[in-house]
């Protein structure tokens, strides 16, 4: 099957996947106690009030015309307006791509630069202390509240060696790259773990194979059968665990986002919560899913890439 | 040759001198310096009659009203007026306005800007209210307006001093109301450089600002930082500048912080626990007093406030105009509670129920510290927990039995809060609670109707006094308003109305 059709057909598999969650975060959405117009009017709230807003918001109809009406608007491109400030969601979100983009390459970049040296180095002598510290330490950081370490690097290297700004994502892209090195070291330190791991086991599988025996025994240097032989197929693996866990790094930058006032789409979801803004959490969802759906996509053709018996079907 | 040599001279000693003392001058008059605030609340609106806290005091920046409020926050004084004189029916109010203001496109407020603003702010939904007794606004000339009320009305320039009724321009500058609050056109200090919903909102200097060398600052940033932590890493770091409400239990640490000063400014709030009188056992006058009785104020100024405040006495705080110390509030004494509740039809125990706001410290410490107390008298307290906005509208429905609520002045009469808590004019069953007492309506209406402050003070005595003997609400705490800056900004001070003049702010 070419690559074009594989794609096409996944991306079709994705629609039910994003109808599925637009329903269940229509529901959940709903769910959430509390009206959008008494948090829109705060003290000033009155029942008539109250009533009025609900009407100009169009919550007061029944919850099926109010989905019915969110997937029109979803056909035609549009993620509805929102109930706070008025601008289209649709601008809201892609306002906020930039930060949440950067971070969550930020992150991804440097959890591979801490778990690949630390994996060829664990790997490299199996049950050694450098083994058995490389398998110990990052399960310390895997137990740790992202809030604790994004609080401890801010203290740390924020205000005892003021190397980078506590917070923000600066003006310039030298400022943003400066800014998002905190946030983006608090989700590697949850993630390299993960990746550690992975890459270990697979790198100590292949380094006991009989193509790997071979190779030493026709005199291929061990950086070569290392980096060469061994990384590129221990890598495989390694490349789905990332694409998973990153589902789980999304739902970490809302948190790690917070910490360090990175305005990106995770606090765009929160604030949107707290306001009952039912567009922007919709629309935040489902681009949260979307991209979900595409980086296991992405994971996919990547493996196919990295191994050509994997077939793509 | 040697004439031009001295004259150049001369001409050198001259723009030395001139560069020396003159120079000086013409840069402290330009303003400098880009403060920025960290606060947890996101600037909402520009609109003043959709303002809450946290749009009111950027507002303020940007639009000011005729008279201000007086920094002990118990008074007013002329501020885009110059005077204001009541005739002799009580009812015809005179105010001549400052002939000098511009707004900040550089056109003159005059008196149909101020005719437009007050007739806009009395139609208002939210804040429209304070402008009740308002009966016609007109404008003989271009710097006089005259404002009748429908009857004699004490508070009418403490009502003119609220944000509520600030200054735009007239006919929103020809824009539609939803352009203006956009674009916002005031004759403030600051004026709107941009707003990033979520994120910040930037002021700059207003040019054409009416104060002579004011503002000092060349722009002020309100930055949402929501994450507590966050706030004072940013300030300690030298990323903020000014750390707004910073938690209670930060104060002590904050203080000992090199280059970090803190404020803890006198307020005019009040926080209270409230009774549903419509609940039969507590409509009973005894068991309200006995649970009053029983609230130990001191255990929760400790837990919320980490001590930084004091018992409250009355339904006034303090710094409210017309306080009276002497009020009799109800303080902790089990004893007195015991007794109380004796002369109750509860005598034997009851049991009630406590409703709280799911995450709030203070609902948490207020529900455990009053269970505590209660159990001692044979009360059992139930206690249930809603989402804050759930909560409050279980309040306002009257579906509650217990709760907690509070109080913030606006202006400086106390004729804001005592009509909303007391009369059934307020239009919120006085404070959800379902009290009246006649005789204290008809206090609040003479306070609201005599300018004569003798009189009004006995008035207002008479309701404080009263109200506490009612145990209307049980009074629980004061709490300052709590501030944290770097030790370079000067001249920041926050009114016990809860607002700050950003004109008088430096930074060095």
């Amino acid at each position: 099957m070419g690559y074009l059709t594989y794609v096409g057909k996944r991306l079709i598999q994705t629609l039910p996947v994003l109808f599925g969650i637009s329903v269940a975060v229509f529901t959940i959405v709903h769910l959430i106690p509390g009206d959008p117009a008494d948090v829109l009017l705060g003290q000033n709230a009155t029942p008539e009030r109250v009533k009025l807003i609900n009407h100009q918001l169009g919550i007061d109809r029944p919850i099926l015309i109010q989905y019915i009406n969110f997937i029109k608007d979803l056909f035609q491109g549009s993620l509805g307006t929102s109930f706070s400030n008025k601008e289209p969601v649709t601008k809201l979100i892609l306002g906020r791509l930039p930060e949440t983009g950067m971070l969550l390459t930020g992150g991804i970049i440097l959890s591979i630069l801490i778990a690949l040296p630390l994996s060829i180095l664990a790997a490299s002598k199996r049950g050694a202390m450098r083994d058995q510290l490389v398998r110990a330490i990052p399960i310390i950081g895997l137990g740790m509240p992202q809030v604790w370490i994004g609080v401890m690097l801010i203290l740390l290297f924020g205000l005892k060696f003021p190397l980078f700004p506590v917070s923000g994502f600066g003006d310039t892209f030298p400022e943003h790259l400066r800014s998002i090195f905190l946030p983006s070291l608090t989700i590697a330190i949850l993630l390299s773990p993960i990746l550690i791991r992975s890459l270990r086991a697979s790198m100590l599988e292949i380094l006991d194979s009989d193509y790997i025996l071979t190779a030493r025994a026709k005199g291929i240097s061990q950086t070569r059968i290392t980096f060469v032989h061994v990384l590129r197929n221990a890598v495989i693996a390694s490349v789905t665990v990332l694409g998973i866990n990153v589902a789980y790094l999304v739902g970490s930058m809302v948190i790690v986002e917070r910490v360090f006032v990175i305005p990106g789409t995770g606090s765009l979801m929160i604030d949107a919560i707290a306001r009952r803004d039912y567009p922007i959490v919709q629309g935040v969802t489902l681009y949260f899913a979307l991209v979900v759906v595409l980086v296991n996509l992405l994971t996919d053709l990547i493996h196919a890439a990295l191994d050509p018996r994997v077939a793509l079907k | 040759m040697k004439s031009r040599k001295l004259v150049l001279g001369g001409l050198l000693a001259a723009a030395t001198i001139l560069a020396t003392v003159v120079v000086p001058i013409t840069a402290n008059a330009a303003p400098t310096g880009d403060l920025i605030f960290v606060r947890n609340q996101d600037f909402a609106s520009f609109n003043p009659d959709l303002a809450q806290n946290d749009s009111i005091f950027i507002q303020q920046q940007v639009y000011e009203p005729l008279f201000m409020i007086t920094q002990d926050g118990k008074n007013v004084r002329p501020w885009l007026a110059k005077t204001a004189t009541v005739g002799s029916d009580k009812v015809t109010w005179t105010i001549k306005l400052r002939t000098d203001i511009k707004f900040s496109d550089g056109t003159p407020m005059t008196s149909a800007d101020v005719k437009f603003s007050l007739d806009k702010a009395t139609a208002g939904d939210g804040w429209g209210f304070l402008n009740t007794a308002i009966d016609t606004i007109s404008t003989p000339t271009a710097d006089v307006v005259v404002i009748k009320t429908k009857f004699p009305w004490a508070p009418l320039l403490s009502d003119l001093a609220c944000f509520s009724n600030s200054i735009l321009k007239n006919n929103y500058g020809g824009a539609t109301a939803a352009d203006f609050f956009k674009s916002p056109i005031g004759t403030g200090p600051f004026k709107l450089d941009h707003w990033t919903p979520g994120t910040e909102i930037k002021l700059v200097a207003n040019g054409t600002y009416w104060q002579p060398g004011k503002p000092y600052l060349n722009s002020v940033t309100w930055k949402y930082v929501v994450d507590d932590n966050t706030r004072e890493f940013m300030l300690k770091g030298g990323q903020a500048d000014i750390n707004e409400e910073p938690p209670a239990s930060s104060i002590a640490s904050l203080k000992a912080a090199p280059g970090i000063k803190v404020g803890l400014f006198p307020a005019a709030q009040s926080r209270f626990l409230a009774f549903n009188h419509k609940v039969p056992a507590l409509s009973d006058v005894n068991v309200r007093r006995a649970i009053s009785y029983a609230i130990d104020r001191k255990a929760l100024i400790k837990v919320v406030l980490s001590g930084n405040g004091f018992a409250s006495n009355s339904i006034l705080a303090p710094n409210v105009g017309f306080y009276d110390a002497k009020t009799p509030g109800i303080q902790y004494d089990m004893k007195k509670a015991a007794k109380e509740l004796a002369k109750s039809k509860f005598k034997k125990g009851l049991t009630l129920e406590f409703l709280a706001s799911g995450g709030s410290l203070e609902d948490t410490a207020v529900a455990s510290i009053l269970q505590a107390s209660l159990k001692k008298l044979g009360i059992t307290l139930v206690i249930k927990t809603q989402e804050p906005s759930v909560k409050r509208k279980t309040q306002k429905a009257m579906e509650y039995q217990m709760t907690t609520t509070g109080w913030t002045m606006d202006i400086s009469d106390p004729d804001e809060l005592l009509t909303f808590a007391l009369s059934p004019e307020g239009g919120t069953n006085a404070f959800y609670t379902n009290y009246s007492n006649a005789k204290v309506i008809e206090a609040v209406k003479k306070g609201q109707t005599n300018v004569d402050p003798k009189v009004r003070q006995i008035a207002y005595s008479f309701v404080q006094k009263q109200v506490a003997e009612d145990a209307m609400m049980g009074f629980l705490y004061n709490a300052p308003y709590k501030y944290a800056w770097r030790s370079n900004i000067t001249g920041f001070a926050v009114t016990p109305t809860y607002s700050y003049h950003m004109e008088d702010v430096k930074k060095g």
